[in-house]
């Protein structure tokens, strides 16, 4: 893992400025002793104070935890003892990573007190390279889209529309400048788009990289914990410190990560499938990220797939949900949620009690032969480059298990608000007229295991497209 | 021959529009009041960055009712109350049936 050298310049006057720089940046400052983690700590406190309203997406200010780790992490790098670039650097967790002591609700009615006696696997491994946690974000009750039991999470970009989920808070606090970075999960979807509508950088590990012993279980197979950031080597600095295995997470291993932001992507193989180009929901910001991939000298290489049911693999996630929340769902506890319509937890938990074994298992076996696939594509070419929310991909990777990186590529312009939950008559979208400006993401999917090769062609990108440091106003 | 979702989307060209006919379509199959899905939007463009959502599919597979739900929560040993019953019925075809595609895939 080798962090970029490139000089991050001085210390901005402005509290804004430093509260919109990346990770890398930040870390250098605190390490070179230029800006101390108390004075960034409370300036993400004030800033989260003020401005989260607007947006929904703090279930918990950590403010005494934070402020007490920040003296720590202070007194420790000024005696010499320097952990790495999370050392002093806030950051917020999605709310169903357990945090000792402090309040885990998974955004929904029935855990409101719920505090755990332990930390997670990665919120130790945070503890322990120095980060400090100032508050526990937003999520959609157990991880559906971006409604819990405060209301729904905001786009910071355009405040008529929600920041999308499940990682809604983290999304819209990193975008919003209110945090270092965060931490999301995935299980179908939650990091990609989020990062897509909140314009930042969403990094879904490999399963299996991060332990996930202590955060919510949603589906044992798969569940994935990854970081949310500004940049894209922020959110490798991040993968670094929340990968490795826990003895209480039965599917972790142990795994290495070579990145290099100097390393040079000439030559890499990008697949890419022509059709999905053309077709919604690609726009012409993916169009053009294909011609900059180009330009940054790897080569786009034709990929196709077999056209298979993909969606029907959801038969899993669905009966793994209803598993994990048989409970909830058979004492009545699911009633005290507040979103209670056709597509949300309740009903699809109730429903889920109907699908079959013997189709569970064919799903299971599809699984197999999606990721036979997958590995013939990935025989062919180093990454793929894909429209992020093209729900082939999102379902196929996401049960293959192969990690996938978003970042902003560019602005559309939509002339009506976007919305997780199905279309609702009583309940129009907001149009807008003249239509707004918002922020657009590409996703690359990796080969297992290799976040590395992702975050090399992604930072590429990132310089390419030149569109990482703009801010959503009034923030 | 079944017409897949798949042949459904290649048609419109728009996953996205395919998803809000569906929506409307799965209203005018089901009309037990408020159990049903909600109506779909005007087909119109999907705004870019919609993404996708549960309970958007064609509807797919046959026609159930509350009754449905009662006789086979016998089998599965399950009892609901009238509402969640009615709410099962009006979108099963929407959010579940459509998983049974496997069944004409590979």
């Amino acid at each position: 893992m080798v962090r970029s050298r490139a000089e991050v310049g001085p210390l901005p006057a402005n509290e804004e400025d430093i509260a919109f720089a990346t990770v890398t940046q930040l870390s250098r400052w605190i390490e070179t002793k230029k800006l101390s983690s108390e004075r960034l700590t409370n300036i993400y406190l004030k800033r989260l104070q003020e401005l989260s309203p607007k947006l929904r997406c703090v279930i918990t200010l950590t403010r005494e935890h934070a402020l007490a780790q920040a003296k720590k992490a202070d007194a420790e790098i000024a005696e010499g003892k320097y952990r790495g670039p999370l050392h002093g650097i806030p950051w917020g967790a999605k709310d169903l990573l357990d945090t000792a002591g402090i309040a885990t609700t998974y955004g929904a009615e029935p855990f409101r007190n719920r505090v755990p006696k332990k930390d997670a696997a990665v919120v130790k491994k945070l503890n322990e390279a120095g980060a400090v946690l100032v508050a526990k974000l937003s999520l959609g009750a157990l991880a559906l889209n971006d409604i819990w039991f405060g209301g729904q999470t905001m786009n910071p970009w355009l405040l008529e529309e929600g920041a999308s989920g499940s990682s809604a808070g983290p999304g819209a606090a990193t975008a919003a400048g209110l945090v270092g970075f965060s931490i999301g999960s995935e299980t179908g979807g939650s990091i990609v788009s989020p990062s897509m509508r909140c314009g930042i950088t969403g990094l879904r590990p490999t399963y299996g990289r991060v332990a996930r012993t202590g955060a919510m279980t949603l589906c044992w197979s798969l569940d994935k914990l990854g970081p949310m950031t500004r940049s894209v080597e922020d959110a490798l600095l991040v993968l670094q410190v929340i990968s490795g295995p826990d003895a209480g997470d039965v599917s972790s291993v142990p795994s290495k990560l070579d990145f290099d932001a100097g390393a040079s992507v000439k030559g890499l193989r990008v697949g890419y499938f022509p059709a999905w180009m053309k077709q919604n929901p690609a726009t012409e910001v993916d169009r053009a990220a294909l011609e900059t991939v180009k330009k940054a000298g790897m080569a786009p290489v034709e990929v196709t797939l077999p056209d298979w049911p993909y969606d029907s693999l959801q038969l899993i996630l669905f009966a793994e949900a209803a598993a994990a929340f048989e409970e909830l769902t058979m004492n009545h506890g699911v009633d005290q949620l507040m979103m209670q319509t056709y597509d949300s937890w309740p009903n699809l938990f109730r429903e889920a009690r109907f699908l079959s074994a013997v189709d569970f298992v064919q799903a299971d076996r599809m699984r197999r032969k999606v990721a036979e696939e997958l590995g013939r594509i990935f025989s062919e070419v180093d990454l793929l480059l894909v429209p992020s929310l093209r729900d082939e991909m999102l379902t196929i990777t996401n049960f293959t298990g192969h990690p996938s990186l978003t970042l902003r590529a560019g602005f559309v312009e939509v002339a009506e608000a976007r919305s997780d939950w199905a279309p609702d008559p009583a309940h129009p979208l907001p149009k807008f007229s003249p239509p707004r400006r918002v922020p657009h993401g590409v996703t690359l999917i990796g080969r297992l295991f290799e976040e590395g090769t992702l975050g090399e062609a992604g930072l590429a990108l990132e310089r390419s497209f030149g569109v990482a440091e703009k801010r959503p106003k009034g923030f | 021959m079944v017409k897949t979702r798949r042949e459904f989307l290649a048609a419109t060209g728009m996953g996205l529009v395919g998803a809000a006919v569906a929506a409307e379509s799965a209203v005018n199959a089901h009309t037990d009041g408020e159990a049903a899905p909600r109506a779909g939007q005007e087909p119109t463009q999907a705004p870019a960055g919609m993404p996708p959502a549960f309970g958007t599919a064609q509807p797919a597979g046959p026609e159930v009712s509350m009754g449905t739900f009662v006789e086979a929560g016998k089998l599965v040993q399950v009892e609901w109350n009238k509402r969640d019953l009615e709410q099962a019925a009006g979108s099963w075809r929407v959010n579940m049936a459509p998983l049974y595609e496997r069944r004409v895939g590979p």
